[in-house]
């Protein structure tokens, strides 16, 4: 079985850490299925399957790719890993013969993202109830680069770790209720790829003071 | 002497409120149904579903790379059923198992291994070889459920029948999933999932066992 424990961690400007709240994360949504299955069924370009993107949108999917010996057959379904802030997050579509790379911006829209909805999870949630968006204006968090780090593996268990840190500089208090990781899916076809809210789960309130610094870090662990 | 076992694949909707949720809130899994039937579609043997214990490593190294979309510069190193270490990168090759009939590169598979997994497993312990000779089995195509959903557990299926034209009764004791990986131009072979089950499960001769394995996440 996979499991996957969520951590927050609040720091002031100084680097000490002032509160930290651990849970079991609950909450692999419907999307993070529907991603498994377009790879494992290899859905073709000819035939996509469509999902709900976080704007509520149908989106089809496929696993298609520029062909086999080019650009390593690359798609980017499933990607967490990201660039911080505005930057663009680059997404291969695995469109043939077209530019078949396409970028999402910001890329603060891949990978762990956080928001303010206090709505109970239901596996078909689609997006973050509210996200907090990237940037230093009122209710805002800048958004650092999302990392995956230390897969370490020793019988019977294996492990890796997402991590994001979130900086306060709104000038005022950001209050945290929910967590969650977006993911993209390609379309070989219109040569576009879309985001797709993959977790979800509600954290209860974390005041993230103006200058604060704010570390979610989700813990995914496989048991045999 | 040839053996024809005159079987269908075939995928029955089942309701999602029919379906015991096997999984505990926040896990991750698969469960796995067992079904014997006879040349006439009778059940014979239905055992499950039951939770599948044992994603291993390769899952997570495949999930890895994919998440991380780790390139041909930088690709990460996965063993594969052929006990070689393979440098893969992310793709859109990577778990994709949908393999034709007596194809046994990748799909379900089963065998007549019967020790406990653990998470270094790579390959099948003893692979049930598709043919009609004695000790094998027909590998059918792997088919797909699309995935669903009710108010706790999302779900897709995975389906593969085995007929058996041996003409000797075979207990398959072990059931995995071989997926696909891929560096930048070949593609690889790699276990991600293997049960062993206890006691194994008989299939007469001219009997066909389908393998149900769904993929699931509890909230």
């Amino acid at each position: 079985m996979l499991t996957a424990r969520l951590t927050l961690e609040r720091f002031g400007k100084d680097g000490r850490l002032l509160e930290k709240k651990e849970q079991p994360s609950r909450s692999f949504l419907f999307q993070f299925i529907e991603l498994l299955y377009v790879a494992h069924a290899q859905i073709t370009a000819g035939a996509p399957y469509p999902m709900q993107d976080i704007t509520d949108a149908a989106r089809n999917i496929d696993s298609a790719t520029e062909g086999a010996g080019n650009y390593r057959g690359a798609k980017c379904n499933l990607r967490i890993g990201s660039p911080g802030g505005l930057s663009g997050a680059w997404c291969w579509s695995g469109a043939n013969p077209a530019s078949f790379v396409n970028i999402i911006k910001p890329s603060a829209n891949v990978g762990i993202v956080v928001g303010s909805g206090v709505g109970a999870v239901v596996p078909t949630n689609y997006a973050l109830g509210t996200k907090i968006a990237h940037g230093d204006g009122a209710g805002e968090l800048e958004y650092g680069g999302c990392e995956l780090i230390g897969l370490t593996l020793a019988d019977p268990n294996g492990q890796f770790t997402i991590r994001r840190y979130l900086t306060n500089s709104s000038g005022g208090n950001v209050t945290v209720q929910e967590v969650g990781i977006y993911s993209p899916g390609g379309n070989g076809t219109l040569d576009s790829s879309f985001v797709f809210a993959i977790a979800r789960d509600i954290t209860g309130a974390v005041v993230v003071a103006d200058t604060e610094l704010l570390r979610v870090t989700y813990a995914i662990q496989i048991t045999v | 002497m040839t053996h024809e076992i005159k079987a269908k694949s075939a995928l029955k909707v089942i309701r999602p409120e029919k379906v015991k949720t096997l999984l505990l809130p926040g896990e991750v899994g698969a469960t796995i149904e067992l079904i014997v039937k006879d040349r006439n579609g009778k059940i014979t043997d239905h055992r499950g579903p039951m939770r599948s214990r044992s994603f291993v490593k390769q899952f997570l190294e495949l999930l890895w790379i994919q998440t991380n979309q780790l390139d041909e510069i930088g690709p990460y190193d996965v063993r594969d059923t052929g006990n070689v270490l393979r440098a893969i990168c992310e793709s859109g090759f990577s778990f994709g198992c949908n393999a034709g009939a007596g194809v046994v590169t990748h799909g379900v598979m089963v065998g007549t291994g019967n020790t406990a997994p653990t998470i270094n497993d790579y390959v099948m312990e003893t692979l049930i070889a598709h043919g009609v000779a004695a000790g094998q089995l027909q590998y059918g195509a792997v088919a797909f459920g699309a995935p669903a959903s009710d108010a706790t557990t999302s779900r897709f299926t995975i389906t593969r029948d085995f007929s058996n034209g041996s003409g000797g009764a075979i207990t398959v004791n072990e059931i995995g999933l071989y997926v696909m990986g891929y560096d930048p131009n070949i593609t690889y072979y790699f276990m991600t999932i293997r049960d062993v089950i206890g006691g194994g499960i008989a299939i007469p001769n001219g009997q066909t066992l389908t393998v149900n394995y769904q993929p699931q996440a509890a909230i």
